[in-house]
């Protein structure tokens, strides 16, 4: 195995086990740093290849836009584990794993015994280099690429439209009803505690994070002859 | 000694992993270098322009204060041995990552800066004075730099911190914002160069043919929005210390605080660099294209020592004088630190002055693409020197900004201003011919 297939190995471990690890991850912050890695370890399979372009892309739309998006909601939002409650996918992340060998091992069993070579993409060509891309996007396929960026522009003036002012009030709203939902769901699984007879509605989302240690105290000073 | 520096020369032209790895080591060395004189000018400049004097306690052999130069590297002595904190509920791997995720890409975007023109041999090699030419050159710049708000916002999430949070999420969302301005301004850009490469940007502004001078708008948008993306004042509502303490990294201490700093002012001397290329000329100088410079090595190298020595001299002039006829406020032994810089810049002044005489005079042809080469850096480091006081002249004279204004600033100005600008330049390109072929 020479160091260019080794670049090539790495980065397909590392792509294939992020995107498992965003698969089974609880937690959803570590789900989206995982899903950076993989897009990150794909960028780096397009280098690789000779598509520098494709890889600066990727970095510069995925990695540094998309991904921040998702990373912004989960913090908003914070939830607390209690409130995201149990990931159960009731077995299906293995099926899922299962999917994904038999698919790689079919692929493999197809690529090992293919009659004719894979094309080699890359520098000899040209292909992939920005201004070949430029050059396609403008000239060939000038059709497809100015309705994509019709598409887009679409897109965009429908979440302009989302967020105007007078239909932001509706937008916050159903966040609102979500969030009550949520804390409804909370407060159902974990009754009041009797001996805290000051407790209204769900428990407050500081100890929730604290654990026990906020309720230690508080017993700690009801019990006669404790340290108050 | 000739023999040596042949081989040397020979390795460096026929091995590009060689090449790549001085290149890389310089580059890093350089950076980082200039990090601690930044932190030092910044004290410095700040004091002035406040009217005060500034760090000065520091000295050597109770002697030599070096204007408070020592302050910065007793800080960075601080820095390294401080206790390691970290808050009992914070997350702890994210915690230890974010620092990492802020300064791994600021560090990265160093690999596409040309430092100089490409060195031709006599045999007619090319050695790069670049880590790396990549196809996409400013394109991988915004990219890799784009990263550093992953670590930000980690950094504002892991301490657990309401503090750290907001102005993780503030960050966030200047930085995704004046990207946008960043990104457009360098699309105009690249429609007037015709190219995507630094290299080749800095290449076609030969003689005063200067990128600022075709886009004055894309290098206003670009200077503001390099200011915003390296969380500078008038930008600096992150860690704005009035209201959320200090922001994103309230919770570092130590070392890992040290390496948000670097962060910081490593992104600021990229920007300057990153400035001085695209719309300044980069490594050329103005008026003498790579070709003419070789030509008049002698004349240019003669022309640059004379006007060293004038400048030590000048200095040596002034620190003797303090000595001679100062107040000698401090009554011991620092009162003597004039005497010594004096002399110092006397000698250094003084060396020149024989160079310039004597030493230029027979210069081996092989020598002359390097020496020119060599010029053409210094030629970048004094453009980019000047936008690294910029940096520094505004931080010291502006207020900051609200954070509705800073986007109101982003979205509602700067982005329809650079949209605009696209479509203009690409209708002169079109219409009125292209400008640099």
């Amino acid at each position: 195995m020479s160091a260019h297939d080794l670049v090539f190995w790495i980065f397909a471990i590392l792509a294939v086990g992020a995107a498992f690890g965003v698969a089974v991850s609880p937690d959803p912050l570590r789900g989206a740093i995982l899903l950076l890695l993989c897009l990150f370890s794909v960028a780096g399979l397009f280098a690789w290849a000779g598509a520098h372009f494709l890889a600066a892309m990727q970095v510069l739309v995925y990695a540094g836009a998309i991904v921040v998006l998702f990373v912004f909601v989960i913090m908003l939002l914070n939830l607390t584990p209690r409130e995201l409650g149990r990931n159960d996918l009731g077995g299906a992340q293995w099926l899922g794993l299962g999917l994904v060998v038999v698919s790689m091992v079919g692929i493999s069993a197809v690529a090992f015994n293919a009659k004719a070579a894979f094309p080699t993409v890359g520098k000899a060509a040209g292909a992939g280099g920005t201004a070949e891309i430029g050059s396609a996007l403008l000239t060939t396929y000038a059709a497809p690429f100015e309705i994509v960026s019709l598409l887009l522009l679409a897109a965009m003036g429908g979440a302009v439209m989302l967020v105007k002012r007078d239909q932001a009030g509706a937008t916050i709203d159903a966040i609102m009803t979500i969030r009550a939902k949520i804390d409804a769901r909370t407060s159902r699984a974990f009754a009041p505690d009797p001996l805290q007879p000051d407790q209204h509605g769900p428990p407050a989302r500081q100890q929730a994070v604290a654990g026990p240690r906020s309720g230690v105290d508080d017993t700690d000073a009801r019990k006669p002859g404790g340290t108050v | 000694m000739s023999g040596l520096l042949y081989s040397l020369q020979e390795l460096v032209a026929s091995n590009p992993l060689v090449r790549a790895g001085l290149l890389i080591g310089f580059s890093l060395a350089l950076v980082l270098q200039i990090v601690p004189v930044m932190i030092w000018l910044e004290r410095k400049l700040c004091a002035y322009i406040q009217d005060r004097i500034g760090p000065n306690r520091a000295a050597l052999f109770g002697m030599i204060r070096a204007g408070g130069f020592f302050h910065t590297i007793t800080d960075a002595l601080k820095l390294l041995t401080k206790e390691d904190i970290r808050p009992v509920q914070a997350n702890k791997g994210l915690f230890l990552l974010a620092p990492f995720l802020v300064v791994a890409p600021v560090l990265l975007t160093v690999a596409v800066l040309p430092w100089a023109d490409d060195v031709v041999l006599a045999d007619g090699r090319r050695v790069p004075m670049q880590i790396a030419q990549l196809d996409v050159g400013l394109l991988y710049i915004f990219a890799v730099a784009g990263l550093t708000v992953f670590g930000i916002l980690l950094a504002g999430w892991a301490s657990n911190n309401k503090y750290s949070l907001l102005g993780g999420l503030r960050a966030a969302s200047q930085l995704v914002s004046y990207e946008v301005g960043l990104t457009l301004a360098a699309v105009s850009l690249m429609v007037t160069f015709e190219t995507v490469k630094l290299e080749q940007m800095v290449t076609l502004q030969e003689g005063w043919r200067l990128g600022v001078v075709f886009q004055p708008i894309a290098f206003v948008i670009f200077l503001v929005a390099t200011f915003a993306e390296s969380n500078r004042v008038p930008f600096d509502l992150p860690e704005g210390e009035s209201e959320l303490v200090a922001g994103y990294h309230t919770e570092y201490t130590g070392f890992k605080f040290a390496l948000f700093m670097l962060a910081e002012y490593v992104h600021m001397i990229v920007s300057s660099v990153v400035i001085a290329c695209v719309f300044f000329g980069g490594w050329q100088v103005p008026g003498l294209p790579t070709a003419e410079l070789k030509a008049n090595i002698v004349p240019v190298l003669r022309g640059g020592l004379v006007a060293g020595a004038s400048v030590s001299i000048l200095l040596a002039i002034v620190c003797l004088r303090r000595y001679l006829v100062g107040p000698h406020r401090w009554k011991d032994r620092g009162d003597l630190e004039p005497a010594f810089w004096g002399t110092i810049l006397l000698v250094a002044g003084a060396v020149q002055i024989a160079l310039a005489i004597a030493g230029v005079t027979r210069i081996p042809a092989d020598a002359v693409p390097w020496l020119a080469a060599f010029v053409q850096f210094n030629m970048l480091m004094m453009k980019a020197g000047f936008f690294l006081f910029l940096y520094l002249w505004v931080r010291w004279t502006l207020p900051r900004f609200r954070f509705d204004q800073v986007m109101r600033l982003g979205w509602k100005m700067l982005m329809p201003i650079a949209l605009a600008n696209i479509v203009i330049t690409a209708a002169v390109v079109t219409f009125g011919g292209r400008i640099f072929s």
